[in-house]
């Protein structure tokens, strides 16, 4: 490569924005245990005081803006609320002009900021380590600059050369926004890795070829947040403004810090609650974006049918809520309806996606097989959940589940289990009908259960000391199962993990439902957890894996079974069917 | 064709010091030229700016200090609630951290304004009336609401300190029979106490150069730098006055950055180059031991 590699430490990279981005990964629970409790009721005590100095005026302010009056601190009585405030705010013209100043002015810095934090980052890359260092430090005190100042030095540039000063803003705003993004960029740095590029570069690729089809699909994210966190930055900036514009025009900000010399109206209020409600927008963008993708991959009718199901439910919440405090007001509440509807569907939405359940559930119902490839037959009511449910999927990660909770997954699992079920576990039968109380219950009673297999990783004197303290669970387990025409096996724990380590599997446990994935079994960290789970679909390498682990168990395995009230040991006759049956069923051509 | 593609990514990585310069110095330098000729606009002899600069730098660095002190002491707080409790707790306490800053700044504070403008009348609710009373267009209310605008950024700098932290070193203390109070004060708060140190720094430097809570809290009572230059500009019209007030606060609040930066530069330097001297040493020593055996 002819290109500069130099690969020496780089700027530590901006704590901020990096764990903003990054909190959702981050180690939770790092000093549980390890709090005094005196300590830690003083803790609770600031962290709860802080919280609510946070969060009340927030609240207050939504309230503000349909209660409010023109005396600041003197709200209407509960059943006057109105929408006037900000009925008013979007018919004066001044106010439209200037949400509309703001705006644009964001949009155009908040671009800009992007594209050029973008290239900075992109070409960074190839170019030395003062470049990063000089940029590195150049932002923090871009950062930390007093913007009175600048403000002044703006409007004094103005005045000399004559400017426009929407120029000067727009300047201005690009250079508050410019560190920020800059920040945003180096956390969402990781998603390339210089060797991708390097690597491009390698092959062929030219620099433009590189930043357009391998750089900027996977900074996409960083990009777009850089743009948001500049829009709102840029919609929120007031110093420069004041310092550039005349009184005759204004943005948002500047109007409402002009407007303290009158009466304070709910005006601030109204402008923060539709700001909230832009947010909620562009969240709800993102929503029907990620559901866009999918669009033409099922029927428009079934389509059709699962919104109306969703969008029913939200009605009907939004209704009960407008009409409970009816009594109290008039019928205006209905009103409230238009705003409780949304509320309640995306409400619901996201109580159902981000709960792991749901979303483990909605993996093994997911319908679309192309995003992540898992079958058809897997069919869930939700569009979301099934997009929620492939990239979970992707991401392959451990996840602690109660004992309802599996037991919700299993059954679902097992619902949609169109093939035989092969699975393992380390757990001598008592242990397993103790953790899993149902597990074999939901196996038993789908209609097709022969040629399922089990393999139990115990020891025969593991499984005989079983016998002896528990005979009659040990027994109804194996007979239970030998009369459903399940194959239940019995291989040795030490080689067990050792294969399964040595054919680098996530988990020596796992079962394999109907041959399209895998949901692996770990013990759990936590006692409150019974099991901790991942959920991954089949792919060749996978059951290439899968397949030489199983290969090596049957041929150490021996079959168990019931006589005489008796556990017997018997060895293993057609070793090689049940290994191509197993191959066949994870479809490897 | 290639060396023309590596010269334009090259030139192209200074893309943001040279939007930094366009957009930053220059303004900077034409407004010190301006500044200095005393073309900047109206000025009035009358006017001492230096004496007004002495009358406002105190209260404006003592209330700075004040809020960041109560800003990173509940940032902390909370950030050791965020990382003793579970992964609901928080993700709940960094929503609620990360949401006012998506509110607006005015509008955070206009809300402040009518929050005790409505309590700090008649309410029945206990203390609320006499706590209203005490924080509106008092100095406390602009500690108050200062501090509740930086608490977020001090609770993520901790936080992330605080999810780096090594459980190694809890329970080996722990181990060797240190109580919870123990571990606490000598391992827990040392570890954070660097993440605290830059969030209080942070903290400070920013509200220098604030305005508007002074304004609107403490009802033009009590005033920062940055309201004496807006009162010089907007009230009385004298630009070159104002200039001189915002340089002012330029340099209060850039000199000390600086002289910290170059610090920091230093020490590590002295810090690689005494790492170079111990790699140096090793390496005669390493040559030196074969020619002596032989």
């Amino acid at each position: 490569m002819c290109e500069n590699r130099n690969r020496s430490t780089r700027p530590p990279r901006p704590k901020l924005i990096s764990l903003m981005t990054r909190t959702a990964h981050a180690k939770p629970e790092v000093l549980k245990g390890y709090l005094d409790p005196r300590i830690q009721v003083v803790l609770r005590a600031l962290s709860a005081l802080t919280v609510l100095a946070i969060a009340v005026p927030a609240c207050y302010m939504l309230i503000w803006s349909t209660w409010g009056t023109e005396v600041v601190g003197r709200l209407r009585s509960l059943h006057e609320w109105s929408l006037d405030w900000i009925a008013i705010l979007l018919r004066n013209p001044e106010w439209r002009a200037s949400i509309l100043r703001s705006v644009m002015l964001g949009v155009g810095a908040s671009f800009v900021g992007a594209a050029i934090n973008a290239a900075y980052n992109y070409c960074r890359r190839f170019s030395g380590e003062y470049v990063k260092n000089a940029t590195y430090y150049t932002m923090i005190v871009l950062l930390l600059n007093p913007l009175i100042a600048y403000g002044m030095a703006v409007r004094s540039v103005g005045s000399m050369l004559g400017w426009s000063p929407w120029l000067l803003l727009y300047f201005g705003h690009l250079l508050v926004v410019l560190p920020l993004q800059y920040l945003v960029f180096e956390a969402g740095a990781g998603a390339v890795q210089d060797d991708t590029l390097y690597a491009a570069r390698t092959c062929g690729a030219g620099h433009a070829g590189t930043l357009v089809h391998i750089y900027l699909p996977k900074m996409r994210g960083a990009f777009l947040t850089a743009f948001v966190l500049g829009f709102f930055v840029s919609f929120d900036e007031v110093v420069i403004a004041l310092f550039v514009l005349d009184k005759s025009a204004s943005t948002v900000p500047v109007r409402l810090w002009r407007g303290l010399s009158e009466v304070v109206k709910p005006e601030a209020a109204v402008v923060s609650t539709l700001l909230l409600c832009t947010i909620g927008f562009i969240f709800m963008v993102r929503h029907f974006a990620s559901g866009k993708a999918r669009f033409f991959s099922i029927s428009i009718a079934e389509r059709v049918r699962r919104q109306a199901v969703e969008v029913a439910i939200s009605v009907g919440a939004g209704i009960l809520v407008g009409v409970l405090p009816l009594p109290l007001g008039s019928l205006e509440h209905f009103v409230t309806d238009l705003f409780v509807v949304p509320v309640m569907y995306f409400a619901l939405n996201t109580v159902r996606a981000r709960s792991p359940i749901w979303q483990l559930i909605a993996v093994a119902n997911v319908e679309k097989p192309e995003l992540a490839g898992i079958p058809q037959e897997f069919a869930f009511s939700s569009v979301e959940s099934d997009i929620e449910a492939a990239e979970f999927l992707r991401q392959g990660r451990w996840i602690d589940l109660s004992s309802q909770a599996l037991r919700s997954l299993v059954q679902a699992c097992f619902a949609k289990c169109n093939g035989p079920y092969f699975g393992t576990d380390r757990n001598v039968p008592s242990r397993f009908c103790e953790l899993y109380p149902n597990y074999l219950k939901t196996q038993l009673e789908r209609n097709e259960t022969v040629g399922d297999v089990r393999i139990l990783f115990c020891e025969r004197a593991a499984l005989l000391a079983d016998q002896a303290s528990n005979e009659a669970t040990v027994l109804r387990f194996v007979k239970d199962q030998t009369a459903a025409g399940v194959l239940l096996l019995r291989v040795g724990d030490a080689i067990a993990l050792r294969e399964a380590n040595n054919c680098h599997l996530h988990s020596g446990e796992f079962g394999v439902f109907g041959g399209r994935y895998v949901l692996f079994f770990h013990r759990p960290e936590a006692a409150e957890f019974t099991a901790s789970v991942m959920l991954v679909p089949v792919t060749k390498l996978l059951a290439s894996h899968l397949s030489d682990f199983w290969r090596n168990c049957i041929l150490n395995s021996e079959k168990i079974s019931a006589s005489d009230d008796k556990l017997a040991f018997l060895p293993l006759e057609a070793q090689v069917e049940l290994t191509t049956r197993f191959e066949e069923t994870l479809r490897i051509k | 064709m290639r060396k023309l593609a590596k010269l334009v990514v090259s030139t192209a990585a200074w893309g943001l010091i040279v939007s930094v310069g366009l957009f930053y110095v220059v303004p900077l330098i034409i407004w010190c030229i301006s500044l200095a000729r005393g073309s900047a606009g109206a000025h009035s002899p009358g006017v001492d700016v230096f004496a007004l600069y002495w009358s406002l730098i105190g209260q404006t660095i003592t209330l700075s200090v004040a809020a960041a002190l109560a800003a990173v002491i509940c940032g902390s707080a909370t950030a050791l609630v965020a990382v003793s409790g579970h992964g609901r707790t928080r993700e709940l306490l960094t929503a609620a951290m990360t949401v006012p800053l998506l509110m607006g700044f005015i509008a955070r504070n206009y809300a402040w304004v009518g929050l005790l403008s409505q309590f700090a009348g008649e309410t029945r609710v206990l203390f609320l009336s006499s706590l209203s009373r005490a924080l509106l267009y008092k100095q406390l209310g602009i500690v108050v609401v200062m501090g509740t605008v930086f608490v977020p950024f001090c609770y993520f700098m901790v936080l992330q300190e605080l999810t780096g932290l090594s459980p190694v070193p809890l329970q080996a203390a722990r181990t060797m029979g240190a109580s919870d109070a123990t571990i606490f004060w000598r391992i827990i708060l040392p570890s954070i106490r660097g993440s605290q140190r830059n969030a209080f720094m942070l903290s400070v430097v920013l509200g220098v150069g604030y305005f508007i809570t002074p304004q609107l809290i403490g009802g033009g009572n009590f005033q920062f730098v940055g309201n004496g230059v807006l009162v010089l500009l907007d009230r009385f019209g004298l630009t070159v006055d104002a200039s001189l007030l915002g340089l002012l606060l330029f340099l209060t609040v850039m000199v000390p950055v600086g002289l910290t930066g170059l610090a920091i530069y230093l020490k590590k330097r002295q810090k690689k180059q005494e790492q170079l001297k111990v790699v140096r040493k090793q390496e005669s020593l390493d040559t030196a031991a074969p020619a002596q055996a032989d």
